[in-house]
């Protein structure tokens, strides 16, 4: 029984210690997330249709209207897919409706990816990654990645535009210093100064 | 040289500095006098450069900040009178912020 309790005590131990590390959301040291979710730009081009996004591994799927922007579990394989509006019944949607070759289904050429995790004091707040549709037709659907507006930590905010579909254009703004450095010399430093002071100050008042 | 090495020269650099200044106004206790331009430097060096980096992008307000913020500190470690511990802040810092604009910035 004893033996028991100490196998117990070390186990809660090494996961409540480790508790990051057996997280499926795992954040380095250093990282942070970004805000980040994806937007169809023309939906409203397409009234004949309905949209949804479908995450095989967490999410599951969300009706995508004009004005969404959408996120996902950030390691999920997504896809976006058309139903035509007269074959749409919401009812409908579940794990099964987008497994095999469901006719009503009409699947995007896009594969969508979780935005990644940044330095810690990089000034990158949250991003934006616009889509287009180029075509849709009942057995074609062709949507692109045309930008993506970026937000810093001051307020601003820029857009670049896609040159490939596989390369996320870089921000203007990064982290200019190793994160550990950064903490070092914005926090660490002046604490330990204005610390410093306070005990000099201290000891001068108690020496009276 | 990289960014890091140049935040550890710019803190050297002024440390040194002003406690010269600090020194010819107020000529005792060479080592208490180097300690304090430390700590001092130490407390509103990085702070400026955050504050001119994301919130103040104005290099002549961050300075008036830094002066009065090592005017009381000065005022307090030195234990003089605050318009002298002001003159030493704002020569001090007037020499710093030469070289900031003519080698760092």
């Amino acid at each position: 029984m004893r033996n028991k309790l100490i196998i117990l005590f070390a186990f809660v131990l090494i996961f409540s210690v480790f508790s990051q590390a057996v997280s499926a959301d795992i954040i380095f040291p250093g990282k942070k997330y970004v805000n980040w979710c994806y937007e169809i730009s023309n939906i409203n081009d397409y009234p004949n249709y309905v949209f949804v996004f479908n995450e095989k591994r967490a999410t599951g799927h969300k009706v995508i209207s004009q004005r969404d922007c959408f996120s996902f579990y950030k390691n999920g394989l997504t896809s976006i897919y058309a139903i035509p509006k007269e074959e749409f019944n919401e009812s409908e949607l579940n794990r099964e409706f987008f497994e095999g070759n469901n006719p009503k289904l009409i699947k995007s050429n896009i594969q969508l990816n979780g935005f990644g995790l940044v330095q810690e004091n990089d000034p990158l707040q949250k991003a934006v990654i616009t889509l287009d549709i180029q075509s849709l037709s009942e057995n074609s659907f062709d949507i692109q990645k045309s930008k993506v507006t970026y937000t810093f930590t001051d307020g601003t905010s820029e857009e670049k535009v896609f040159q490939s579909q596989e390369i996320m254009p870089e921000p203007s703004k990064t982290a200019i210093l190793p994160w550990w450095f950064a903490k070092f010399w914005y926090v660490i430093l002046p604490i330990v100064a204005v610390f410093l002071i306070g005990i000099i100050l201290l000891i001068r008042r108690l020496k009276k | 040289m990289s960014l890091m090495c140049w935040y550890i020269l710019s803190l050297i650099v002024t440390v040194v500095i002003e406690f010269s200044v600090i020194w010819i106004f107020v000529k005792k206790d060479i080592s208490k006098l180097f300690l304090y331009a430390v700590l001092i430097n130490s407390f509103t060096l990085p702070l400026a450069t955050f504050y001119y980096q994301n919130l103040i992008n104005n290099f002549y307000l961050v300075e008036a900040l830094v002066i009065f913020a090592e005017s009381i500190l000065i005022m307090l470690l030195l234990k003089t009178k605050y318009p002298r511990a002001l003159l030493i802040s704002f020569v001090a810092n007037l020499i710093t912020a030469m070289i900031s604009l003519l080698f760092f910035i």
